[in-house]
């Protein structure tokens, strides 16, 4: 009799596991022109759970190309803002909820000297790098993801602000990495000085993100959520000890944004989504999306071979 | 040759083949352990000379994958940038997936990155001068009592020399199982004084560490060393030196037990196949003795039992030249002889059957009745005849006893059935007797007429006696009727002519008679007896004619006429007569119901039968007046049937007789005339009667197209 009931108990409890996992996931898709690492896709979740009324698992899948978003009808979909959203299923509508994701410089705690203020200088920047170098000569203290064209093109627009707000537009060979004004002298001159590790050229995003969490690297430039900036319990959660900067390009103190749009059907709009509303803000340089595709299209090629062949 | 020879035979060759199977055994078991020894031997000689090429093979598979570290693009590429904590996770990821021990990159600048993170530190910068920096080797270590197999190789990135990658394997207890495992041999290894890792059992090794420290020569040797129970065959061989330069021992142990084991399970296997010998050899006996023996005894014992069944055409097929052939050959004869006896047995009993049945047939033809008896008195057999005759009577005859036999017959018979015996017994002479039988009080009775005759044996013994019947009922009946319608004929014959002689007296007197009244005045007392003399002269004249009707031959008018037709005329006629004596008259017949016959005649008759009827009730009765077709029959039926006193059985026997009469005034022609009529139809009359019940006449008519 008690084996009967222990067997009865067991077989509901399986029934019940078998049966949870069938509704406990809500796939959201993405498009947009970034490369999604496992952390920065752990990041995006985490913001968007709090956006979005689901009691499910969100599961986020980047798509390879425009043609798979017809593919995702029922499904919501999160597409980066200036993308052709006519390619979207035609029963999708856009849901008013808005996920902005910011260009940082990521700095470790671990860095001996690091000023407690929300930006650095170019020159407080490359004393850093300076410090560091001194005191591992055989280690490179910066890592990059410059394989990654979107990180090419980040480095082009925030030096193009930086150049136009300082008014600095000469590029002087002679002059230290953290002096130059164009993107690809900046980078190919801070290789040149050890403080950007020579690997980057050949790294992506992810490889870069783990270099950053293996400590092999002080500084990291990468993608995070917005909300990250102004929540240190949520940053280092996701990141560690890290302090979040606008990447210090001469006076720069603006971080380069992209927004993602959530899209889904009209059902899901009335249920399980809390509108939110984005204000703009004087922190940010938003990307345009057309403008860095073209410039991505056109110009990263022969800027990623300067990079390599140098002769600034 | 005999049988009993050829089992002795047989079996002392079957004797002699489980001695050679058990001796062949035992020299077998000892020249296996003689030749196992040798190859023990051998194996030992064998694996010493192997174990060098399979230790190299060890040493090359290390080398070879620390060769593959090196070219590794992360190995080399952490290794260049100074990413020492990613080439220390990859290092780890490699150690963990492939099981060494140990994988460690010291690179150029005296940066030293080990798979074990506490072992990562700063060395002195490599001699980029030393060309022995290019080079790959093998060495045996010997570090803090564990024995290191370390392959040491140069890490390059494109084609400059970035650093030094050594990968090592703990040679411990687990990684010797494993080659212990290939080599199917216990493997040690020993360093100096002490054993340091081995395959064997902890107390195994014990003793052969004990062994060791004991043998301070060391040198290569293959001994014997018993440890425990157990007997372990040993090759020793120094296989090379730690860079210590201290010579590393390796010891190959192979079990003897093991082989003896193995011996003595192949000794009990071969036992074991000795027994199976044996038993094989008990099987081909019992095989034998069934094929040769059993099988010719039970074919024998098989036919006897189908001789004493009755197939005498039995004979057994194969027969040999031994004792059970001639035996079968003796039961084949006497088979051969019962079956000639048999036919001829045969022969005579159809002859017997044939002469049975036709003798059967004989007396089953007879018309007459064949009856035996024996001589208690009992009915042996009976012929058809005599069961068709007397089984109505009698119902089952065989068994019949003479006493009840005789109750069915008549007083008379019966007297003339004891004469006939009595007769037959005092004078051996039969004679021949009629015997009546009657079934039923108003039944024909059955006359037979039959004669007794003794039954005598082959010996002239008597042992029964024949009764033979014959039936003569017909005859006899023929015979009364034949007398009776003589003595009719001849009364009919004689009223005749009597009423010819009496009738012209009777007209003169009647004549005068008339005259007489005519002359006479009424009121004479004499005119009363002249009427009476003229009713009495008509009186008899209406007798005469009558006799006249009755003997004079008359013509008839037969026609077809419905029934309903002759009968209602004769019940109108009859009806004041019938009231006047309160008889009741109940016609009963088929509406459609057609005849042929005289009408006028068969009027007659019906007339005749309803007076006699209600002359017969003086208290008053009914009459039934019935008329039917028969069915298959071509009669139609008549009855006239009364409820009066009935007759005597004499008096139905006289009725029809012309001139018998129980009444006073009745002249006994009526019925003798009904009778005549019936004949004159060519029909039959009965009448049955009991006393005080009444009387019924009963007539056959034919119809028409019968007539």
């Amino acid at each position: 009799m008690f084996n009967k009931h222990i067997l009865t108990a067991l077989l509901l409890l399986l029934l019940q596991t078998v049966a949870a996992p069938l509704c406990a996931a809500t796939r959201v898709f993405l498009a947009s022109r970034l490369e999604f690492t496992p952390a920065l896709l752990d990041m995006l979740r985490r913001t968007l759970a709090k956006k979005i009324v689901v009691n499910d698992t969100i599961i986020l899948q980047p798509f390879e190309n425009s043609v798979a978003v017809r593919e995702a009808s029922g499904s919501m979909i999160l597409l980066e803002q200036g993308m052709d959203n006519s390619q979207l299923p035609a029963e999708h509508v856009d849901l008013n909820v808005c996920v902005d994701l910011v260009w940082v410089l990521a700095a470790s705690l671990r860095v001996p000297d690091l000023p407690p203020a929300d930006s650095l200088s170019g020159e407080q920047f490359a004393g850093l790098l300076q410090t560091l170098k001194e005191q591992s000569p055989d280690r490179y203290p910066w890592f990059e993801s410059l394989s990654s064209r979107v990180t090419l093109r980040n480095f082009d627009v925030v030096f193009a602000e930086a150049a136009s707000a300082t008014g600095v537009i000469a590029n002087v060979a002679k002059l230290p990495f953290w002096q130059q004004s164009d993107s690809i002298a900046f980078l190919y001159r801070a290789i040149e000085e050890h403080y950007l590790n020579p690997f980057s050229i050949e790294s992506d995003l992810g490889l870069a993100m783990n270099v950053f969490a293996a400590e092999d690297a002080m500084f990291v430039s990468h993608w995070v959520p917005a909300e990250f900036l102004d929540d240190e319990r949520l940053c280092r959660e996701n990141m560690g000890k890290v302090r979040l900067l606008p990447f210090p390009v001469l006076n720069n103190k603006k971080f380069l944004r992209i927004r993602l749009r959530l899209y889904g059907l009209p059902s899901v709009s009335s249920r399980s989504v809390e509108a939110v509303e984005l204000s703009d803000d004087e922190r940010f340089i938003d990307l345009d999306y057309k403008a860095d595709s073209d410039w991505i299209e056109k110009k990263s090629a022969d800027k990623y071979d300067a990079l390599i062949v140098g002769g600034f | 040759m005999y049988i009993s020879l050829r089992i002795k035979v047989i079996s002392l060759l079957f004797l002699l083949i489980s001695s050679l199977a058990f001796i062949f055994n035992e020299s077998s078991t000892s020249l296996i352990q003689e030749k196992t020894r040798e190859i023990f031997q051998q194996r030992i000689e064998l694996l010493l000379a192997s174990i060098r090429s399979y230790w190299d093979s060890e040493k090359n598979m290390l080398l070879n994958n620390a060769i593959l570290y090196a070219e590794s693009e992360k190995i080399i590429n952490y290794s260049t940038y100074g990413l020492n904590n990613m080439l220390q996770r990859e290092m780890e990821r490699l150690i963990a997936k492939t099981g060494f021990y140990d994988l460690e990159i010291s690179l150029v600048n005296g940066q030293i990155v080990s798979s074990n993170q506490y072992s990562s530190r700063r060395g002195l910068p490599i001699d980029l001068r030393d060309t022995r920096q290019n080079l790959s080797w093998i060495t045996l270590q010997l570090i803090d009592g564990a024995l290191f197999m370390r392959a040491e190789v140069p890490v390059h990135k494109l084609g400059e020399f970035i650093g030094r990658l050594s990968l090592r394997r703990k040679l411990d207890d687990t990684r010797l199982k494993r080659m212990a495992r290939n080599l199917q041999a216990e493997v040690s290894l020993a360093v100096k004084e002490k054993l340091i890792a081995s395959s064997l059992s902890e107390s195994s090794r014990q003793a052969l560490a004990g062994e060791h420290f004991r043998n301070n020569d060391r040198k290569e040797d293959i001994f014997t060393l018993k440890i425990a129970a157990n007997v372990y065959s040993i090759g020793r061989v120094i296989l090379e030196k730690t860079v210590e330069s201290d010579p590393v021992l390796l010891y190959l142990a192979v079990s003897q037990d093991k082989m003896l084991s193995l011996l003595e399970e192949a000794q009990s296997q071969n036992l074991s196949v000795t027994v199976w010998i044996l038993v094989a050899t008990m099987l081909l006996s019992v095989i034998f003795s069934e094929k040769v023996l059993i099988s010719r005894i039970r074919q024998i014992r098989d036919g006897a039992n189908i001789i004493a069944e009755g197939d005498l055409s039995f004979q057994i097929s194969s027969v040999s030249g031994d004792e059970l052939g001639n035996l079968a050959r003796s039961f084949n004869r006497m088979a051969s002889n019962l079956k000639q006896n048999q036919d001829r047995l045969q022969h005579y009993i159809d002859r017997i059957e044939k002469l049975a049945n036709y003798i059967q047939n004989i007396l089953g033809s007879l018309r007459t009745s064949v009856i035996t008896w024996n001589l208690r008195g009992h009915i042996e057999t009976a012929n058809n005849a005599a069961i068709q005759e007397l089984g109505e009577f009698y119902g089952e005859l065989e068994g019949l006893s003479l006493r009840r036999f005789v109750k069915k017959l008549k007083p008379q018979s019966r007297q003339e059935i004891f004469d006939s015996l009595r007769r037959l017994g005092d004078t051996g002479y039969d004679r021949q007797f009629d015997i009546e039988l009657t079934q039923g009080e108003h039944s024909v009775t059955k006359v037979l007429q039959g004669n007794f005759s003794t039954l005598l044996d082959n010996d002239k013994k008597p042992y029964g006696f024949i009764l033979t019947l014959t039936n003569i009922t017909q005859r006899k009946i023929i015979e009364q009727q034949l007398y009776h319608a003589d003595k009719l004929s001849s009364i009919g014959q004689l009223a005749a002519s009597v009423a010819h002689e009496i009738k012209n007296p009777l007209a003169s007197i009647k004549t005068l008679g008339q005259l007489l009244q005519e002359e006479t005045e009424v009121g004479d007392s004499r005119r009363e007896y002249i009427d009476v003399i003229v009713s009495e002269v008509n009186r008899l004249n209406g007798v005469v004619e009558q006799l006249l009707k009755y003997a004079r031959p008359e013509g008839s008018s037969f026609c077809e006429i419905a029934f309903g037709e002759v009968i209602k005329p004769v019940l109108a006629l009859v009806h004041h007569e019938s009231e006047r004596h309160q008889v009741v008259l109940v016609p009963d017949f088929q509406a459609d119901l057609k005849v042929y016959v005289d009408p006028e005649k068969i009027k007659q008759v019906f007339l005749n039968l309803i007076f006699n009827g209600v002359q017969s009730m003086e208290k008053g009765g009914k009459i039934f007046v019935r008329a039917f077709k028969e069915p298959d029959s071509p009669w139609n039926v008549f009855e006239v049937e009364d409820t009066g006193c009935g007759m005597s059985e004499e008096t139905v026997r006289r009725i029809f007789e012309p001139f018998f009469t129980t009444r006073q005034r009745g002249t006994g022609l009526g019925l003798a005339i009904v009778k005549k009529i019936v004949d004159l139809h060519g029909g039959k009359i009965e009448v049955s009667s009991e006393a005080g019940r009444g009387t019924k006449f009963k007539f056959y008519l034919p119809c028409r197209q019968e007539r």
